[in-house]
């Protein structure tokens, strides 16, 4: 195992390595790019976008077809102002009167990012309502009322947070939020001063007609990257869109003219949840930086149900948020758009219980609990134990055999999978969303509990020594941001989630008591709270409102007798045995534990000898160690076991540009990424390839596709600010360099999560990797130390 | 006798006298209504959401009760009654909106819930908890109102509308209900 010390140089000389980095930037770039970054927030905004992508109003180009005849995702641009009809320049021109644009002129939704087609402020009238839609959906119509997109804006839970942007900072700054949450609000100039905005429809959040007419997608920069076309439930016969609500009759005399209008292939693409499912806080809006706020959808790109990243542990079929979150469910009421009998969810189930348990929509209730525990999203492995501080782990439990008795010291090992979550656990504003880990051990006679982690205080609180999945955002002060109040926010001090696919490792100790007579038994849950007991203290005063759903997503049981233990059979949940010590080395590999992943990594080889990925698993744990030959070896077995093997070649080219084999390391992430266009990791990695071999060219190509993919890609400004000053091209290189210099981390902003972690040594705790969950270690800097089966046991 | 020299011809002076008066009985006005003017929008429902429910134009008048204000946190606007009376159309329609911080709102809300007696039905959605009923006076007035309440704050809807005319449907009168639900949403969601 590495120690602690080893670990903080490591960290020190990456440090030191990217404040040299961050000087050399900062000495050989011109001041004005490093100037003002409000200024350049503004300059990208003008012209509606980060990046200078081609103009496309065109929705036949704007939605290119793949081979395969899919609607394939292209960013667009809007056209700011164009002749607009009438009546709505009637209302543009009055809303202009008194609006507060605040940030920028012209620019009507910052500091969010939505837009509308003609570039000006549309009539709220011109959104077909949803009861209009509903006459004949009836189906979608009684979903989606129930549904998050329906309740969007008028929640409490989302009120109270953007009540206090409105009441401290201005309603001009809710444009922010309310550029996902309630659109037709933003694009119709509602937010401002005394705005003369009928507000009826803030009751449907979001509307039938917002997502059924947004035309394109900027890019997946989030915060309502969208592009708004003027509603039209109908085209006439040259496919030319009719604006505003029309006759039921003329929809059902020409139901394919009202698919057109409705059923832009867009709303099946990945990329058009990223306008919203992606978020961050621009400069315009914390007057700080730009912070990364949450990235749905780049987890699901890295996902393996996004089939675009070569990197991920496991495989699986394509999936996109809409295959899971909209899945065909049988039709109880008429639904025109319903195809034998089944309809795409409109209930877009996920984890929030907080809004149908307040509204008492029970259905959505009922079926976002039964979505939670469905799926086999997570997996819970009581993977070993040691007893007594052993060397030797047992494990896997119920594979291996065992001896227990009264006194003895258990260290538990759980490890937690990721499995089938399209996205981290827990996705999205996790300061708010709870999820974590529930462990106790009890003594089966008596039912008494033994140890008990992750339990509900009377209070309605969790323990504050968890194992959670949230995160800590900390304003200035080091405080914890707990009212979401996003603008204040300057650093995460700990942020605990499990990326999709992932497993984490976590230890629970306790003490056999002395009079335990049969048996122990020990049960780890995840479980989940939508939302954490102090936000909604926050939100309806404490001791106020009734407690809030905790639902069980997945859990496991076993029984420790006192006395022999016998192996026994595997539960049908249970991964199959090389999966379990795979997980564990994937725990392993991400707590800087590389002996033990090796360890881990070997039992999957053993059990899987022809698993070309068990091979570049150890070879990507020694390439963390630092032990290059010994990655090179397992790699050439894996490429002997899979010779294209995406994911092998990629750690291949790593170690042949540590040997100076530039030829080499481009053919096999050119290889890479012929096989995986959209991998932001090939891209960025090519993209250096090419840079250190000086073909700027080859090097400007990749960093513009990485871009393309991850708009905020650091690499890709960073690289792109040069490589474009290389060329002449002065404007861009300045833009590339001003979104590189206010995307990039504050230097200081680790002295503010400093500042919190020193004042709550239980989160501190839990931001050490391989900390120890136990009432044995009273002081939390004990929680801390490495575990007694391990202490001797380091790498180094 | 020494002549007085006026400085505007005979005909305008009593014009002049007459804009000195009102001037100045414009500035005594607004002196003492200067708690009504002092904020020019309802904190919690903007006029033209109120006009778009009532039916046409409306007049608002807000008002700041004179005892102390009890600090609200995170900016929250302060205690006010906003009254909002369509302007053109049926005459007698009002809507106004109270809000009251109250200081200990387990004791406290007991006395406004009882504004509705025993008619009043429980409101999903709107607030911590709320209440409806209709009211009816001795001339058939009706109004439709709500009792709710955010964390300690209590509000009162009122809706005063004229005697329904005679074969008013259930669905204009679940059309009333609507408007009233979606009202009080946004009042509460202010409120939050």
């Amino acid at each position: 195992m590495i120690q602690s010390h080893e670990i903080r140089r490591r960290l020190q000389r990456t440090m030191l390595w990217t404040g040299t980095i961050l000087l050399l930037v900062l000495s050989f770039t011109p001041r004005t790019i490093m100037t003002p970054v409000r200024g350049a927030q503004s300059s990208s905004q003008a012209t509606g976008n980060a990046n200078a992508y081609p103009q496309t109003t065109d929705n036949s180009k704007a939605y290119p077809q793949s081979q395969s005849g899919s609607p394939v995702y292209a960013p667009t641009q809007v056209v700011p102002h164009i002749p607009l009809p009438h009546e709505r320049q009637e209302w543009a021109d009055k809303v202009r009167d008194s609006y507060n644009f605040s940030i920028l002129k012209d620019n009507i939704s910052l500091p969010g990012n939505a837009q509308v087609e003609g570039g000006d402020f549309i009539q709220p009238g011109a959104f077909p309502t949803a009861q209009y839609c509903g006459h004949c959906h009836q189906e979608a119509y009684s979903q989606w009322r129930e549904a998050l997109h329906s309740n969007s804006f008028r929640t409490p839970f989302y009120r109270t947070s953007v009540n206090i942007v409105i009441n401290t900072k201005g309603i001009q700054f809710s444009r922010h939020c309310d550029s996902c949450h309630n659109p037709i609000a933003v694009l119709s100039g509602g937010l401002t001063q005394n705005s003369i905005v009928d507000r009826t429809f803030d009751q449907d959040g979001l509307t039938c007609m917002t997502c059924h007419s947004i035309s394109s997608v900027q890019s997946t920069l989030g915060n309502g990257g969208y592009v708004m076309g003027v509603p039209a439930v109908m085209t006439d016969t040259n496919g030319k869109r009719i604006p505003g609500e029309v006759p039921y009759a003329d929809i059902l005399t020409h139901p394919d003219w009202h698919a057109k209008a409705v059923m832009r292939p867009l709303l099946q693409q990945p990329e058009f949840c990223a306008s919203c499912h992606k978020a961050n806080l621009p400069n315009s809006l914390n007057d700080y930086k730009w912070i990364r706020a949450f990235t749905a959808y780049d987890e699901w790109q890295n996902s393996k149900f996004s089939q675009r990243n070569p990197l991920t542990f496991y495989q699986a079929d394509f999936k996109t948020c809409q295959g899971c979150h909209m899945e065909r469910q049988p039709i109880s009421l008429p639904e025109p758009g319903a195809k034998h009998g089944t309809f795409v969810s409109h209930r877009w189930l996920a984890g929030n219980t907080a809004s149908p348990f307040y509204y008492g929509f029970d259905e959505q209730l009922k079926k976002t609990i039964a979505f939670l525990k469905s799926g086999n999203y997570l997996n819970v492995d009581l993977f070993g134990i040691r007893i007594n501080g052993q060397q030797q782990i047992v494990a896997p439990l119920g594979s291996k055999g065992y001896s227990l008795k009264p006194d003895d010291t258990v260290e538990v090992s759980v490890v937690i999978q990721n499995k089938n979550i399209g996205h981290s656990l827990i996705p999205e504003v996790r300061d708010l969303y709870e999820a974590w880990v529930e462990f106790e051990a009890k003594d089966v006679t008596t039912g008494k509990t033994i140890y008990h982690s992750g339990f509900m205080k009377p209070d309605g609180s969790l323990d504050e020594r968890a194992h959670s999945f949230t995160n800590r955002p900390v304003n200035e002060g080091g405080t914890f941001v707990d009212n979401h109040k996003v603008w204040t926010i300057h650093s995460v001090a700990y942020d605990n989630t499990v990326a999709a696919g992932r497993s984490v490792l976590v230890r629970y100790e306790f003490k056999v008591p002395l009079g335990t007579a049969h048996a122990v038994v020990i049960t780890a849950k995840v479980n989940y709270r939508h939302l954490r007991r102090s936000y909604t203290d926050n939100i309806f005063g404490k001791d106020d409102y009734p407690d809030y759903p905790i639902i069980e997503i997945a859990a496991r049981t076993r029984t420790m007798h006192i006395g022999n233990n016998e192996p026994e059979p595997a539960d049908t949940h249970d991964n199959p045995e090389w999966m379990r010590w795979n997980n564990l080395g994937v725990s392993y590999l991400d707590q800087f534990q590389y002996a033990e992943a090796i360890d881990a990594f070997d039992h999957v080889i053993k059990l899987r000898p022809d698993y070309a990925d068990g091979y570049t698993n150890l070879a990507l744990t020694n390439l963390g160690w630092e032990k290059f030959s010994s990655a090179r070896a397992e790699l050439e077995k894996a490429l002997q076991l899979s010779p294209d093997n995406a994911r092998a070649l990629y750690y291949m080219a790593l170690i042949e540009r540590r040997s100076g084999s530039n030829k080499e390391e481009i053919a096999d992430l050119k290889k890479v990424v012929e096989m995986y266009p959209d991998s932001v990791d090939a891209r960025r990695e090519l993209g250096i390839s090419y840079y250190q071999s000086r073909n700027s060219a080859a090097a400007m190509e990749q960093f513009k596709a990485l871009q393309r993919i991850d708009p905020d890609n650091l690499t890709a400004h960073y690289n792109l600010s040069l490589l474009y000053r290389r060329a002449g091209m002065k404007n861009e290189a300045k833009e590339q360099a001003a979104l590189f210099a206010t995307k990039k981390i504050d230097p200081g902003a680790p002295t503010y999560s400093s500042d919190f972690l020193r004042r709550h040594p239980e989160i501190s705790t839990e931001s050490i990797p391989w900390h120890i969950h136990s009432d044995m270690r009273d002081d939390p800097k004990d929680a801390s130390l490495p575990s007694q089966g391990t202490r001797d046991g380091g790498s180094h | 006798m020494e002549e007085v020299i006026k400085v505007w011809p005979a005909s305008i002076e009593p014009l002049a006298i007459r804009i000195g008066c009102v001037l100045l009985s414009s500035f005594f006005l607004c002196s003492a209504n200067v708690h009504a003017q002092q904020v020019e929008g309802c904190p919690w429902l903007n006029r033209a959401t109120a006009a778009g429910v009532l039916g046409g134009d409306v007049r608002l008048t807000v008002t700041h009760p004179e005892k102390d204000q009890i600090e609200q946190i995170n900016g929250a606007p302060a205690d006010a009654t906003c009254e909002f009376k369509l302007l053109i159309g049926t005459p007698g329609t009002i809507l106004r909106i109270a809000v009251h911080t109250l200081q200990d709102h387990k004791k406290d809300f007991g006395a406004y819930l009882a504004l509705c007696g025993s008619s009043g039905h429980r409101l999903f959605g709107v607030g911590n908890e709320a209440i409806a009923c209709v009211v009816q006076n001795d001339q058939g007035e009706v109004t439709q109102q709500v009792i709710a309440r955010v964390r300690e704050r209590a509000f009162l809807f009122t809706w005063s509308m004229p005697k329904p005319k005679p074969g008013s449907s259930e669905k204009d009168l679940q059309t009333i209900r609507d408007k009233v639900q979606n009202m009080t949403e946004q009042i509460a969601g202010s409120l939050f």
